[in-house]
């Protein structure tokens, strides 16, 4: 499990981080000020951090000066969206840069990103005896490949993604086809796809009136 | 052309002409001078030598001798024969019978001379002969006898000729040393001009904050000078135009991230509760923090509308009841009161009137009174106002936790907050004590903060005072 370091000084932010991420299945630890970041920086080995730029104490510049020697991947996330401040941070040596507000899906996907590019994880995700390479985009259960098509295994993403939630068919349906869901059959027909594929069957639920859920372990 | 070459070749002309005008002039003098003293010289031997003749021809009269030519001949022959002593000398001998023509009796006279070429009695005249100019003087003798004598003149030219060799050369080598008196001189001139010319390009080019520094009290010095203030005068323009761009910077980056911060979490909280159902207690946590964060946004607008209301509007001043708009903001404030563990407010009647806006100075003292509750929770907050000459001083002092002093200059500024995590929690905005600035200098007067960590701080606002209106008058 990837362990992130969360330092931001808005509280809602960062808890809302905290959340998504640990759903996406992160170990998070939060700061909410540069003194107390550094300190965790100094006592622990995170695979990435994820630093907003205006900070008590010490700045998030600071703070990479920190992390880099560290060898520490760091994305910068901020409401300074200017092109020189993004040209600053991104010289400095960040290795990405998001702009305040954004999406948790796109943190997600930049965190991931980060992490496959500096060879720390993120590739794969896993469920049972399903793995999910998303590098390489292919799937695996109990060792042996599984054929998915790109919709099928998209849909796996978002579930393996959001472990014992139960989401929204609607959500479910715009994140993988996207746009508005015209007829409920196409997602329940891959659903069952992939239930049979898998032999999962008990573990993906239908949760009545909301749409899918994939069993906790 | 450069300046100095220029400054160089007037400089050379003016001192060629004036030493050639000069030097032509001592010349000619020196010249003239030689030519009369030779001629007074010249007069000398004439005479001598027609008084001689003279006295020779008295004397045969005297024996009674006859006048002979040749008698005559012989003795101007010998009397003008070269003795060593002065310059040659030429004579000629006439003798006029009648009214005939004169006849020459004895004449060493260059033989090119025509008869009509030469003076008459008492007369002088300048005749040439090959190389040589000869002056030629004539006088009548007894018995029709005419002499006439010549003397060299070369010598006078030649000397004339050699002073002018001497004159050139003597002005070829002041005119050397002039142009070099002149180079050198014309460069250190220049030189606070080049001085000048560099800095100014410099200060052209963006280097506002350098001086031209030229001391000299000519002209150039007060260009320089002049130069200087004007660089000075584009430096001030320059920094407060580099200000206000970096306020209005400062400002949009603190504005966006005050936007952007709620804008984010309400996002964030809205996309999970859309896309899931979370367990009940993430739910309320979600349905919280959009609450909140949309309070804060409201907060945030509503404060800065207000800002650029006052920005862009002239205020009509009223009287108003300084205790009414007191009672009404403390009205305004108890649900902030409430929640900062009932902090309670003591304001005193004072029964004065100021010129104001009413909505607004209600702002002002509520905006003063929340921040007070804020600051120290359940701790008493005292309003209390009194009169010094025209103006009225409005207070509003806390017991609360106090600003930092370092920090005391800067909690005005839009979006400064000195506990960014404990504003957020009580929905500041930190746009309250700007806001209140400008309210107090809308109406004419200053917002001033005294502060102890720890004990507490107090807000002075000065307003101007109204008399009181008669009954039925304004609010």
């Amino acid at each position: 499990m990837n362990r992130i370091l969360i330092v931001e000084d808005e509280q809602t932010i960062s808890r809302l981080i905290q959340v998504s991420l640990t759903r996406a299945g992160y170990e998070c630890t939060v700061a909410n000020d540069g003194v107390s970041a550094a300190d965790l920086i100094e006592a622990n080995d995170f695979d990435l951090a994820l630093l907003d730029i205006m900070l008590p104490g010490l700045d998030g510049y600071d703070l990479l000066e920190y992390l880099r020697p560290m060898g520490t991947p760091v994305i910068f996330i901020t409401a300074k969206s200017s092109v020189k401040d993004r040209v600053k941070g991104l010289s400095l040596g960040a290795d990405d840069y998001l702009v305040k507000p954004f999406e948790v899906e796109e943190l997600i996907a930049r965190v991931e990103a980060v992490l496959r590019r500096t060879g720390r994880g993120g590739q794969t995700l896993t469920a049972f005896d399903v793995t999910l390479d998303l590098a390489e985009r292919r799937v695996t259960c109990g060792g042996r490949d599984v054929d998915l098509t790109p919709r099928e295994f998209a849909l796996l993403e978002q579930l393996m993604r959001n472990r014992g939630a139960a989401l929204y068919r609607d959500v479910l349906y715009e994140r993988v086809w996207g746009g508005e869901m015209t007829d409920t059959r196409t997602l329940d027909l891959h659903i069952q796809r992939l239930r049979k594929k898998l032999n999962w069957h008990d573990k993906i639920e239908t949760v009545y009136r909301v749409g899918y859920r994939l069993k906790k372990e | 052309m450069r300046f100095s070459e220029k400054l160089v070749c007037t400089i050379l002309l003016v001192v060629v002409t004036f030493f050639a005008l000069g030097g032509s002039a001592l010349l000619y003098g020196d010249f003239r001078d030689r030519l009369s003293s030779m001629a007074a010289q010249e007069q000398t031997r004439h005479s001598m030598l027609c008084y001689t003749l003279e006295n020779r021809i008295l004397t045969l009269h005297r024996q009674g001798d006859p006048v002979t030519e040749e008698d005559l001949q012989g003795y101007v022959n010998e009397l003008v024969t070269p003795d060593g002593n002065g310059p040659a000398q030429l004579a000629a001998l006439f003798h006029t019978a009648g009214d005939a023509a004169g006849e020459a009796v004895y004449s060493c006279l260059p033989a090119d001379w025509a008869a009509d070429m030469l003076p008459g009695n008492g007369q002088e005249t300048i005749l040439r002969s090959g190389d040589t100019l000869w002056r030629v003087y004539c006088s009548a003798l007894l018995d029709d006898w005419t002499l006439y004598t010549a003397y060299d003149l070369t010598e006078a030219f030649s000397a004339r000729a050699r002073s002018l060799q001497r004159f050139l050369l003597l002005e070829a080598a002041v005119v050397i040393g002039a142009a070099a008196a002149a180079a050198i001189f014309s460069r250190k001139l220049i030189r606070p001009l080049a001085l000048l010319n560099r800095a100014s390009r410099q200060i052209a080019a963006g280097n506002y904050a350098l001086r031209t520094d030229v001391r000299t009290d000519d002209e150039i010095g007060q260009l320089s000078e002049s130069f200087d203030s004007m660089a000075a005068a584009v430096q001030d323009k320059v920094a407060a135009l580099e200000l206000s761009v970096q306020q209005r910077e400062d400002f949009m980056g603190a504005f966006t991230h005050e936007l952007k911060t709620p804008m984010t979490g309400i996002l964030g909280y809205a996309d999970l509760l859309r896309s899931m159902q979370p367990d009940p207690q993430e739910q309320r946590e979600a349905a919280g923090a959009i609450y909140h964060e949309a309070h804060r946004l409201e907060n945030l607008s509503v404060k800065l509308l207000q800002l650029l209301h006052l920005d862009e509007e002239e205020l009509q001043l009223e009287p108003i009841s300084l205790d009414r708009a007191v009672t009404q903001a403390v009205k305004a404030a108890r649900p902030a009161l409430d929640q900062n563990e009932h902090a309670r407010v003591e304001a005193l009647s004072t029964g004065l009137w100021v010129q104001g806006d009413a909505d607004l100075l209600c702002d002002l003292v509520l905006n003063l009174i929340t921040n007070a509750a804020k600051a120290g929770p359940g701790k008493t907050i005292t309003v209390t106002a009194q009169q010094v000459g025209r103006t009225v001083l409005l207070r509003v002092r806390d017991q609360g936790c106090g600003i930092p002093a370092d920090q005391l200059a800067r909690v005005t500024e839009p979006f400064y907050m000195v506990d960014k995590s404990r504003a957020r929690k009580q929905g500041g905005s930190g746009l309250g004590l700007a806001l209140c600035t400008r309210i107090a200098q809308a109406h004419g007067g200053t917002l001033t903060i005294e502060s102890e960590p720890g004990k507490g701080t107090a807000v002075t606002v000065t307003l101007q005072a109204a008399p009181q209106p008669e009954q039925g008058g304004a609010r």
